[in-house]
């Protein structure tokens, strides 16, 4: 089975053969973003080192119809590409009653890889709290492809916040749901790989609880089986790679717990940016902190 | 600097004998329907009919005037002040009073109000409000729409953005077939240009490789120089011109550096009867009265 960096990169092949463009900084640099181009010159924009005007580009080349991919290689970059993407592209049905399709590859990198204040964390929440974006976190081949599809056959920006740890994943990951399971975690991006090694940790002490792996943020979807399994659980922990306070964590805990009158609680990032020396690390929750926050060690 | 000495900035004497008598009564109609319409808007905003923030064209309305002829069929992206745009490349009129309305009829379903209009059948792009946000988005609609041509508008505010030089920039690099128009009213909200920079656009845009000009808004120097670069875009015209209403709301700012609504009228007597000047001002008064009548 193919790989997520591989499956990225076929994708897009066929997209671009199909006469689309993607655009971004560095793209056919060394690597080829993390080997999820294709090696080729058609349908490739490299734009020139500037972050707002290159979203705003992006944002251009949808509204004409030219369903481009913008890659930011950090999500830190979203900061300064955030202006067109939710002012422009995200209002455009709204307001002026015409699409504005761009597909915003955001990738995040783990704060364990030396990214320190600039290039470790994830900012999907940001997006999330914009209406008229689609955001998105992937992690497996299939759940590309499915989003991907869905894209196609949707005229909404998207904001798909990808992780670098996904990339090499050539498996799929399933949810994890009994009906005699009271605890049910709840994990987003790169916390999915941490909370499913806390389920298979917990297992091994003959301890069951549920995982949900958490794609669509917005719009917020969860599926008939996802709901039942929310339904039997007495508590439910949210495991996001973001900041918790105003994250998409706090906002899905809210509503679940408002919904379906469960006990809810989170786990993301601790409040503080991390630094680039290990003992500064604030990276995804680790699997034995999501086992602490359940009250299970 | 001396704005006032401006209102001549690389006039070509006599250039408007230079052109027919037909084509200079299409220049001042669609001045004056422009004018008229915002005259209309202006009494409206006034009696609190409209929405609150309203961007007027009146005394720049020249500027996209004398674009608009010889970039039909064009992209058109205009700025936050933006009604002369809209106009000038027959934006639907009736959209853009019920949006200034707040109407659901409206280019924006009533949403967008006066700096967001669109007319996207006209090939009208609507603007998100940001001040040159729509510099880099007419770059990537260049991307995609490589056989059409695009004009992009902005004013002298905008082209200190960082992200508008950095989009001007990338026009060459790409060679986007684009007509960039600086409406240069010398004025970001009041605070005037000298006391923001100390470059001149045109000079800017040359250095990065774009065909540039700074002119006055004379809308037959303006027509003059759209022909004469539409044919090695990317290019960029810098606008001297004078706000006259407030940046935002009906209110009157101080007197006008010049009139360039009664020196086209004067220059038009060279070419016109009176009597022809009036009626062409009052069949565009009664047309813009007659959309604002109901």
């Amino acid at each position: 089975m193919e790989n997520v960096a591989e499956t990225i990169r076929a994708l897009t092949k066929k997209h671009l053969n199909n006469g689309s463009i993607i655009i971004g900084q560095c793209l056919s640099a060394v690597g080829w973003v993390q080997n999820t181009i294709p090696k080729q010159k058609k349908g490739i924009i490299e734009l020139s080192m500037t972050d707002t005007a290159g979203a705003g580009m992006a944002v251009g080349a949808a509204i004409g119809g030219g369903r481009p991919i913008l890659v930011l290689r950090f999500q830190s970059f979203l900061w300064l590409n955030s202006s067109p993407i939710v002012m422009h592209a995200a209002k455009c049905k709204e307001i002026f009653g015409y699409s504005c399709p761009v597909y915003v590859r955001a990738i995040a990198s783990e704060s364990d890889s030396g990214q320190g204040p600039i290039h470790a964390n994830t900012y999907h929440s940001i997006f999330a709290h914009m209406p008229g974006i689609v955001v998105v976190c992937p992690m497996t081949p299939n759940e590309f492809k499915l989003i991907w599809k869905k894209y196609l056959a949707s005229n909404d920006p998207y904001l798909v916040s990808e992780h670098r740890s996904s990339y090499k994943i050539n498996y799929e990951i399933k949810d994890i749901i009994n009906k005699k399971n009271k605890i049910t975690i709840i994990a987003i991006s790169s916390a999915r790989l941490e909370a499913l090694k806390a389920v298979k940790k917990l297992q091994e002490k003959k301890i069951r609880i549920n995982l949900i792996n958490l794609i669509w943020i917005k719009p917020f979807y969860l599926s008939a089986i996802q709901i039942q399994c929310i339904k039997n659980s007495k508590k439910i922990l949210i495991v996001d790679n973001s900041y918790e306070f105003c994250g998409v964590a706090s906002t899905i805990a809210q509503l679940i717990s408002a919904k379906y009158n469960c006990k809810t609680d989170i786990l993301g990032l601790k409040e503080f940016s991390p630094g680039v020396a290990k003992k500064y690390e604030n990276g995804t929750p680790k699997c034995d902190e999501i086992i602490k926050k359940l009250g299970l060690i | 600097m001396n704005r006032a000495r401006l209102a001549y900035l690389g006039e070509i004497e006599d250039l408007e004998l230079k052109y027919s008598k037909l084509y200079s009564k299409k220049i001042f109609q669609k001045l004056c329907k422009i004018r008229f319409f915002e005259e209309e808007v202006k009494e409206a905003h006034k009696k609190k009919l409209t929405t609150p923030l309203v961007y007027l064209s009146i005394g720049q309305e020249a500027v996209s005037v004398g674009v608009s002829f010889q970039m039909k069929n064009s992209y058109v992206l205009a700025q936050h002040r933006g009604h002369g745009a809209y106009l000038a490349f027959n934006g639907n009129p009736l959209s853009l009073r019920d949006e200034l309305l707040g109407l659901k009829s409206g280019c924006c379903g009533g949403k967008g109000g006066s700096p967001m209009i669109h007319d996207i059948k006209k090939k009208i792009i609507g603007h998100c409000g940001l001040i040159g946000d729509q510099v880099p988005v007419a770059i990537g609609l260049s991307l995609v729409k490589k056989e059409k041509k695009i004009v992009c508008f902005f004013g002298d505010g905008a082209a200190e953005e960082d992200y508008v030089l950095a989009a001007l920039s990338y026009a060459t690099q790409n060679n986007s077939q684009i007509l960039f128009i600086c409406d240069d009213n010398d004025l970001s909200v009041l605070t005037p240009t000298k006391d923001r920079r100390k470059w001149k656009l045109a000079d800017v845009a040359k250095s990065f490789g774009l065909n540039a000009v700074d002119i006055t808004d004379d809308p037959w120097l303006i027509d003059h120089w759209t022909k004469k670069l539409k044919n090695s875009l990317p290019a960029l015209i810098n606008i001297r011109t004078c706000r006259d209403i407030w940046h935002v709301g009906s209110g009157k700012d101080k007197s006008l550096d010049w009139n360039r609504f009664e020196i086209t009228k004067k220059k038009l007597k060279k070419i016109f009867k009176e009597n022809e000047i009036l009626e062409i001002e009052r069949t565009s008064k009664l047309w813009a009265k007659k959309i604002w009548k109901t």
